[in-house]
This record gives structure tokens, C-alpha cells and sequence, in this order.
């Protein structure tokens, strides 16, 4: 079976203005859109995200009343998975428990109900986001703390230890833990659907700082592995080359963003595992059109560069089309039977398989002859100045 | 056949016999039932006494479990310390008689503001303690100063900081004997703590939130002996022996040694339990046991009296240069200690950290003023002795300076959820491996199926190669599997297509091979390597989870270079011998 016969002749660079035309319309709308429409996950956005399913069935309305009930305006409630499942992804953006106003109020009142103490500093940090630290000029009994603090209407964490002393070589000091943000989402779901109809099952909570942590090193892991690629081709192929696989590189991976910008998902660390994997696939495939490129040239038959590529993208495309394929069919049950991380890890990597097949057919090699005609004209007009003439043979011989 | 050709045979035959070797103990654990997986006495009995240990581990994303990432408050724990030094050059102007208005610490500027009421007495006080405390440094003219920390001491004092909250995270989690758990430093402040199979994350937060109890308590060793023989019979795995000064219990099993001495002291005194590391003559250390320690169960002092441990050495004397750890008490509990001392000269101070008797020096003679040492005995070298008082040291610290942690991350996997997506993975896998072998019979027809051979051989290989590291297995892993099957296949796909090519040139099929595999192996090389350079990004940068993807990845495509390029060549070369006319199927 064959899928490209042989002596398939396609004028892939023919229509090489309009088809750049058209990816670079599509890279320029999917990089416009990014800011507005990527929906960073919890991970680099830091939040709160609820996995919970229900034994029975339940709206998402009613999921998020509930949730909206227990003080979170912000929350998202996403269906998750098959509608039978009962299963909701639920995200708080927040990752505090108390807002700032909660905070100052419960500075006031313990300033107003321990003034016997002569309460000091009271310092909330929005970034840890569940504790409280006091630091008092007398020591105070830890349950006059604990009630004042109860007053001011903060939730305490559950357990024996909600106030701690934490005084040390005479300067009272002490810690209220407030209830845990997940712990509060599910408990407001346990107590308003029952406890034996709600399971919590997973639960992940990024604080804002890893959040941001998490971001730079995507960037970070992005950009040096195109790099190290850019580098090993420049090295291994001719420098001609290097710019066509580049700017095949950033097209696939903006392309890959556009699943993201299309589709609202979220873009959590899986997808940066995605944006390198097509990274390395995408020059991959380039690599192979390239090293026949590098090939038929070799054979020094007399063609320009541009029939030569022409020629040997030809030559390399059952390879690449069979490759895309398989590689795709691999995908397939993914996308079948997951939901979730790995259903988005599957369809953006098939988009990306599609951007690199047709990058590294529509958008290498024309860039190539480009840069060839570039330097070769470089180089003909630097001989011109010297010795005129003599180079206007070989200029002819590259001209398509 | 040519004689390279069973020269290869071998080579394939020993990676695939190697493959499944290694394969072993990963079929034994899944074998098991998924409640019983996990008890490691149940899997090692399991297992047969060939086989390797180590196996595939799955990542607590598939199998449920707590992951925590906990931040150390490092500019809480300076402010805290900046305080403590205020107390503390407070005690040291009264001790020394240093004329002193007022000293006062800055929390937000990290500094101590002190005022004086004439030139004199300043230059007196700032020359004294410009001699007793080198890590600080002095500003401000007149009779008013300012004292902070210099930068450097900051930067040690940070990193003992973490190290401090790691041991005692570590410590804490020890004791609940949680089957393989990870606790390792991250970045500059953060711990990441995974817990497989915890159920109890608020659980979890609260234990490790909480600040380390450091306490001191003497070592009832006359009283031991009657102790240990009162708790009769000792069940399995519970030895008895004897450390010099008293006989004690001891197991490899914490939980079973807890349980067995719970409640059983006599009056006054309390059972304590000691982790102990063993280690070789080079220092390296091998296995942990667990021993019982017989104490009063009265609490001398507590670690809040405690105001700075430190490691310093010892210059004086021909055999200088010997470590040792230097502690200072606040004043009260300075007395405490003095009392303490005092009254129990040649008996054993246990120093007791979130119940864990950490070490049980002798005291030599009273200590008043405050300060204390404790020198560090045996016959170790001095990197050794150094290390054993960094330990102690941190350990001390930690019940004095408690550095604050907090959240920064939390990951919970319910139990139910992981085998279902074990499943849908499994599943996955499955149908697109499936569409994939189809594929590739249909295409390619005979040398498809070569090419299907070697591609069910690089599955099994990745699987190998994984349980050979004692990997993890994670979600992103399993689609890093699939995705590098379908990949893998490429390298068959490039030399399939040169046979083809050379074939419709007209090279008889032995040559045709020839070059097929001849010529594609540059490209599959090149190909290969770049997709391996992301994938190396990948092993650097990310983090959990994505690492396994990473590492399958690698895996994967290093394994498809042997079975696409080596196998299948030597199927194929058998399939043509002695048939050179013979039309080949592709």
C-alpha cells in the first residue's frame, strides 16, 4: 500500500507568498488573542481548584449557589468529564481565606479586646493566606485569643491547635490558623448536599509565589530548549537552514497556542510539557525534510535551490505524512476515553503534529531559499563592486 | 548466516531477557491487590528473592496521596531573630554593666535601635559588643546607634532556617510511618513533602505547620533495667541491648516499638524513643533503627528558654580544632539550667525534639552564666564530628528559633480517583498502541509487522527502563508513553520508505535493505536527538508530575533507536538470507 505514489511532483513552494501569507495572518490573531483569552490553570495563576463528584445528579447552578453561599463570588464550576459522571471542577481564584477587609477587622478588634495585653503587630500576609501572627507586649491565655479572634468572625482551623503560642525568650507572640480555603469549599458542599452525596477528589492549591515561580520556569524551559535545538541545527546543517527551522519553530508553537486561545481550556503545566514536546517534533520533522534537502543537493544536478527543495520535500513526504499519522493514531485513544489534563495534552499535541508536518513542508524550506536568495545576493553585489560581471552567471543559476 | 548476525542475536536476546528480569518485581506489584501493594512486607514476600526491588512507583497523581509544597517563612524567622538579639544584647549591657536608655527592636527596618545617655557610654557599649557579637554591623553617631545583622550571617542564618524546618518536617513525618514519603529542599525556601496514600491533608498541614517542642529531660539510667524488665516479653522484632549506661529495646519497626512500651512506664519516669542511623566507617549512612530511651518523665527546661545553638570549634588545647555545639539561655532559663546541672552531675541530659530523644550528652559540671557546651565524643574524624554538631545544632535551634512554614502548595488525590484514571490511561494506550500495530500491518505489510515487533519490544523496553530507575509513574507519564510509541514508530517508517525507494531504483532487495538502513540512520539519529534535547529541558525545568513525562519520553526514544534500528534489521536480514531474487514484502 502506498499512500504517495511514487514521482509525486507537488509544487510546495509555488504558492509560497500567499500560504506564509495565511500562517502569519494565523499567528498574528492567535498572539494578539493570547493576552486576552489564555486561561491560565491553578498552577501559574495560583488558586484553589475542586475535583468533586456527586452520587446523584446535580446542576452546576445549584454547585455554584452553594459554593457563591459560603463567600466565594469568584468561583468557576465546570462540569468535568461526561454529564453521568456527576463530577465538577470547581476553581476560587482567591487563595487567601480572609480578604483584606476581614484582616483589618480583625486587627481592630483585637487591638479593642486584648487592649489589656497591648497588642502589637498583627500581620496577615495575603500570600500565606491562612495565618494569622500576634505579637502582644504581655502574655495572653490562648483561649481569650482565641474568642476575640472569633468575634471578628474569622473561621478557625479545626483541630486542637487553632491558636498557637509561639513565644519565645520573653516576647509573647502567637499564631491564629484560619480554616483552610479547599477545606472551606468542601465543607460548604458536605454540609449542603450531605456528606455521604459529595466526594472530594482531588484537591490542588497553589499559593500566588509558585505560581509565579511555576510561569518563569515554563517560559524559562521554552526558550532554552529552543535554544539547544537552534544551536544543534546550526551546527549539524548548513547556517542557511538554521532561520527556516527558527521561524518554522515559533509557527508551530503559536499554532499550538491557538488550541488554548480557541478553546478557553485551561493551560496548566501540561501544557508546557506539550509546547516542548512540539517543539522537539517540529524540528524534528523539519530535520528530515532538511537532511534530503542537504541530499539531493549533493547530487548536484544542475537545479536551483528551489526545485532542489521542491524536489526532495517530495521525495520525504510519505515519510512525512506516514509519521504525522502514526504518531496521530497514537493519540487517538486519548482523546477517546480521557477527560481533562490528558484530553487537552492529546488534541493540542495533534494540532501541533499538524503544524509540524505543514510547517516544515509550507514553511522551512521557502524560508531557506529566501535566506539563500538574500545571501547570495549579498554576495554578488559585494563582487560586483569588485570585479563586474563574473558572478552574473551564478546569480542566474539561483534565480527561480 | 553470518557470524555479526548471531553476535546481534545475543545482544538482543540479553536486553530482552534483561527486560523482562527487571520487568519482575513491577508485574509483582500490580499483581497485587491494591490495598495489599503498598505494605511493603507483603510486596517483599512477594517477591521472589532473585528478582531486583527496585520498581515502578506510581506517582501519588495516580495512586492518591498528599503532595505539599511548604514555604519557610525565612523574613519572619529574620524579625523573630532580630528580637531575640534585642533580648539578648538587653542581658548582655545589664551582665556587663554597659549604661544603656533604651534598646529596642525594629521588626519591619530588621534592626536594633539603641540609645545612650552620654558619648561615653556608647563608645563603651558599642565597643563591647562590636567584640562579643562579629555578625553584626554598627551605623549611627552620638548616643543613638543601630545594630542589624551583616548580610552574610543573614544568608547562613536563611539557609539554616530551611534546613532547620526540613529536619524537623522530616522528623515528624518519620513517626507516622508513612510508607515511602519524600521530603526534599526546594529552591531556596520551599520543602516539598509527598506523602503516598495520605488521606488527611488538613491533617497533614496542621502536624507540619506546628512549631518543633524541644525538650530537656534527664536519663533515668539507674531506674532503666527494672523498666525494660517490666514490660515483659518482647514480641517479634523487638531486641533488647545495652548502650553502657542503660539496657534498652530496640526495632527496626517504629510503629510496633511505640506500640509496644505505650503506657507502660512506671511512675515518674517516661519511655522515649530515639531514631538511630547506623553508619559505616566512612560515614555513609545505611540502616535506621529505633531505640527506647528510659527518662524521668519530668520536663527540666524547655526549648523557648533556649536562645541560639551554634556549631563552633574548639581552638585551644594540642588537639584543637575539635567541633563542638555552644548554646545560650535566656536568663530564667539560664538558672534553670544552672539548678539543673548542678543537681544532676554525671547523669545523661536528653534533648528531646518533638518526642524524639535526639542525643543524651553527660553533664560534665554545673553551667551558670548561660552558656553552655556540648562537646561531641567518640573516635570520629573531624568532618564527621563536624557533621554530627551541625545536626545537633539544627536540632536544638529548632525548638529555640522556630522557623515559621506555610503552604505554598497542596496536591490531594483521593484514593478513587487514581485507579480510574489508571484505567481510562490504560485504555488509552491500548487503542492507540492497537491502531498503531494495525497500521503498520496494513502499510507495510510483512516488514510492518517487523517493525510492530519491535515497537511491542520498545513498550516492554520503556517499562523495563523505568522499573530498572525505580521511577515514577505519573498521568502525564502514561500519555509520554503513547505519544513516544507513535513516535518511535518513525524511525521504522524513514527506513521503510528508503527500501521502498531503493527497491523502485532497482537494487535487489539485500542491497536495498542495505541502504535503507544505511541512509536513514543519520536522519533518524538527528531527528531523535533534537526531540531528546526538549525532553532533557523538560527533566530540568518542570516540576512533578511533567518530570515523568519527561523521563518516559527520554527513555522512550532512546529505547526506539535500539529495537527500530537493531531489531527489526535483524528480522529482516533472516527474512532475505539465501533469497537474494526474492521479492521483498514492504
Amino acid at each position: 500500500m502506498e499512500l504517495i505514489k511514487p514521482g509525486t511532483n507537488i509544487d510546495f513552494l509555488g504558492k509560497r507568498r500567499t500560504l506564509i501569507t495565511i500562517s502569519m495572518a494565523i499567528i498574528g490573531v492567535v498572539l494578539v488573542l493570547l493576552p486576552f483569552r489564555i486561561n491560565f490553570g491553578v498552577d501559574f495563576a495560583g488558586g484553589t481548584e475542586i475535583e468533586v463528584k456527586f452520587s446523584e445528579a446535580v446542576e452546576a447552578k445549584d454547585v455554584r449557589q452553594k459554593i457563591e453561599a459560603a463567600g466565594f463570588h469568584d468561583a468557576a464550576v465546570q462540569q468535568f468529564g461526561d454529564k453521568s459522571e456527576n463530577s465538577f471542577l470547581i476553581r476560587v481564584s482567591r487563595v487567601s481565606i480572609l480578604t483584606p477587609e476581614q484582616a483589618e477587622t480583625l486587627r481592630t478588634t483585637l487591638q479593642q479586646k486584648l487592649a489589656e495585653y497591648g497588642v502589637g503587630a498583627v500581620d496577615f500576609d495575603e500570600h500565606v493566606g491562612d495565618r494569622v501572627d500576634v505579637q502582644t507586649e504581655k502574655p495572653v491565655p490562648l483561649d481569650v485569643l482565641r474568642s476575640a479572634a472569633q468575634t471578628a468572625g474569622v473561621q478557625l482551623a479545626h483541630g486542637e491547635e487553632s491558636v498557637r503560642d509561639l513565644t519565645r525568650a520573653g516576647q509573647p507572640s502567637y499564631q491564629i490558623l484560619t480554616q483552610g480555603l479547599s477545606e472551606k469549599v468542601s465543607e460548604a458542599l458536605t454540609s449542603s448536599f450531605g456528606q455521604d452525596k459529595v466526594e472530594v477528589r482531588r484537591v490542588e492549591y497553589v499559593g500566588p509565589q509558585v505560581g509565579q515561580q511555576l510561569r518563569n520556569r515554563g517560559v524559562m524551559a521554552v526558550l532554552l530548549s529552543m535554544v539547544a535545538i537552534l544551536l544543534y541545527i546550526a551546527f549539524r546543517f548548513d547556517l542557511r537552514f538554521a532561520p527556516g527551522a527558527v521561524v518554522g519553530l515559533f509557527h508551530d508553537v503559536a499554532i499550538v497556542l491557538g488550541y488554548w486561545v480557541v478553546s478557553g481550556r485551561e493551560f496548566n503545566l501540561t501544557s508546557i510539557a506539550v509546547i516542548l514536546t512540539v517543539i522537539g517534533y517540529s524540528v524534528n520533522d523539519t530535520i528530515v525534510v532538511f537532511d534530503r534537502v542537504r541530499e539531493v543537493l549533493a547530487r548536484k544536478n544542475g537545479k536551483t535551490l528551489l526545485e532542489n527543495i521542491n524536489l526532495a520535500t517530495n521525495e520525504a513526504l510519505g515519510r512525512t505524512i506516514i509519521t504525522s499519522l502514526v504518531t496521530a493514531l497514537s493519540l487517538v485513544g486519548l482523546m477517546i476515553f480521557t477527560t481533562g489534563s490528558l484530553f487537552d495534552f492529546a488534541a493540542a499535541m495533534l494540532i501541533g503534529i499538524i503544524a509540524g508536518t505543514y510547517s516544515s513542508v509550507f514553511v522551512a524550506g521557502p524560508i531557506a531559499v529566501a535566506v539563500d536568495h538574500f545571501l547570495e545576493k549579498r554576495a554578488a553585489d559585494k563582487k560586483a563592486l569588485g570585479s563586474a560581471g563574473k558572478t552574473a552567471a551564478k546569480r542566474t543559476a539561483h534565480a527561480d | 548466516m553470518e557470524r555479526s548476525w548471531y553476535v546481534r542475536l545475543g545482544i538482543v536476546l540479553a536486553v530482552v531477557l534483561g527486560a523482562a528480569y527487571f520487568l519482575v518485581p513491577t508485574f509483582v506489584y500490580f499483581s497485587l491487590p491494591s490495598d495489599v501493594r503498598n505494605d511493603k512486607d507483603a510486596y517483599e514476600a512477594a517477591l521472589p528473592s532473585w528478582a531486583p526491588k527496585k520498581r515502578i512507583n506510581l506517582g501519588l497523581d495516580l495512586q492518591g496521596g498528599v503532595h505539599l509544597v511548604l514555604g519557610v517563612d525565612l523574613d519572619k524567622a529574620v524579625k523573630d531573630k532580630v528580637v531575640r538579639r534585642a533580648d539578648e544584647l538587653r542581658n548582655f549591657a545589664s551582665e556587663k554593666k554597659l549604661a544603656v536608655q533604651s534598646i529596642k527592636a525594629d521588626r519591619t527596618r530588621e534592626q536594633i535601635d539603641v540609645s545612650f545617655a552620654n558619648d561615653a557610654d556608647a563608645d563603651a557599649f558599642r565597643a563591647a559588643v562590636t567584640e562579643q557579637f562579629g555578625d553584626m554591623r554598627r551605623s549611627g553617631s552620638g548616643t543613638a546607634a543601630r545594630f542589624a545583622f551583616d548580610s552574610d550571617y543573614i544568608k547562613r542564618f536563611k539557609e539554616g532556617a530551611v534546613d532547620q524546618a526540613l529536619r524537623t518536617i522530616r522528623n515528624r513525618i518519620d513517626k507516622w510511618g508513612v510508607s515511602e514519603p519524600t521530603i526534599a529542599k526546594r529552591g531556596t525556601d520551599g520543602i516539598l513533602v509527598q506523602l503516598p496514600g495520605f488521606k488527611d491533608p488538613e491533617k497533614a498541614k496542621e502536624l507540619l505547620g506546628r512549631t518543633a517542642q524541644l525538650e530537656f529531660r534527664i536519663v533515668a539510667d539507674g531506674e532503666a533495667a527494672a523498666q525494660i524488665d517490666e514490660l515483659g516479653a518482647l514480641p517479634d522484632g523487638i531486641t533488647r541491648g545495652t548502650d553502657g549506661y542503660q539496657p534498652y529495646l530496640q526495632s527496626s519497626d517504629l510503629l510496633a516499638l511505640q506500640h509496644f512500651v505505650e503506657n507502660k512506664a512506671k511512675e515518674g519516669l517516661s519511655i522515649g524513643i530515639s531514631k538511630v542511623e547506623e553508619r559505616d566507617a566512612s560515614g555513609i549512612p545505611g540502616q535506621v533503627h529505633f531505640r527506647t530511651y528510659v527518662m524521668r518523665s519530668n520536663i527540666e527546661l524547655t526549648g523557648d528558654k533556649l536562645t541560639d545553638a551554634r556549631v563552633a570549634v574548639d581552638q585551644s588545647g594540642l588537639g584543637g580544632g575539635k567541633p563542638y555545639v555552644s548554646l545560650s539561655f535566656d536568663p530564667e532559663g539560664a538558672r534553670q539550667f544552672e539548678q539543673i546541672t548542678g543537681a544532676n552531675i554525671g547523669k545523661r541530659l536528653a534533648i528531646v525534639l518533638d518526642g524524639n530523644v535526639d542525643s543524651a550528652p553527660v553533664i560534665q559540671s554545673k553551667i551558670a552564666g548561660g552558656n553552655a557546651q556540648i562537646t561531641l565524643g567518640g573516635s570520629k574524624n573531624y568532618n564527621q564530628l563536624i557533621e554530627e554538631a551541625t545536626e545537633l545544632s539544627l536540632v536544638l535551634r529548632s525548638g529555640a528559633l522556630p522557623a515559621p512554614v506555610s503552604i505554598f502548595e497542596e496536591r490531594t488525590v483521593g484514593a478513587s480517583l487514581g485507579p480510574e484514571l489508571i484505567k481510562s490511561g490504560a485504555t488509552a494506550s491500548i487503542v492507540g498502541l492497537l491502531l498503531v500495530l494495525a497500521f503498520m500491518g496494513v502499510y507495510y505489510k510483512r516488514t510492518g509487522m517487523v517493525a510492530n515487533v519491535a515497537l511491542a519490544l520498545n513498550g516492554a523496553l520503556i517499562l523495563a527502563c523505568l522499573s530498572m530507575v525505580g521511577a515514577t509513574l505519573t498521568l502525564p507519564g502514561i500519555a509520554g508513553f503513547i505519544l513516544t510509541l507513535g513516535m518511535a514508530v518513525d524511525a521504522n517508517v524513514l527506513i521503510n520508505e528508503r527500501i521502498r525507494e531503493e527497491l523502485r531504483n532497482g537494487r535487489k532487495p539485500k542491497a536495498a535493505v542495505q541502504e535503507g538502513y544505511g541512509k536513514a540512520f543519520a536522519t533518524i539519529f538527528d531527528s531523535n536527538l533534537t526531540t531528546l534535547v526538549a525532553g532533557f529541558v523538560l527533566l530540568q525545568y518542570g516540576t512533578g508530575p511533567i518530570r515523568g513525562f519527561a523521563v518516559t519520553l527520554i527513555i522512550g526514544l532512546l529505547a526506539s533507536m535500539f529495537t527500530a534500528i537493531v531489531v527489526t534489521r535483524l528480522i529482516t536480514d533472516r527474512s532475505i538470507r539465501g533469497r537474494p531474487g526474492e521479492a521483498i514484502s514492504i
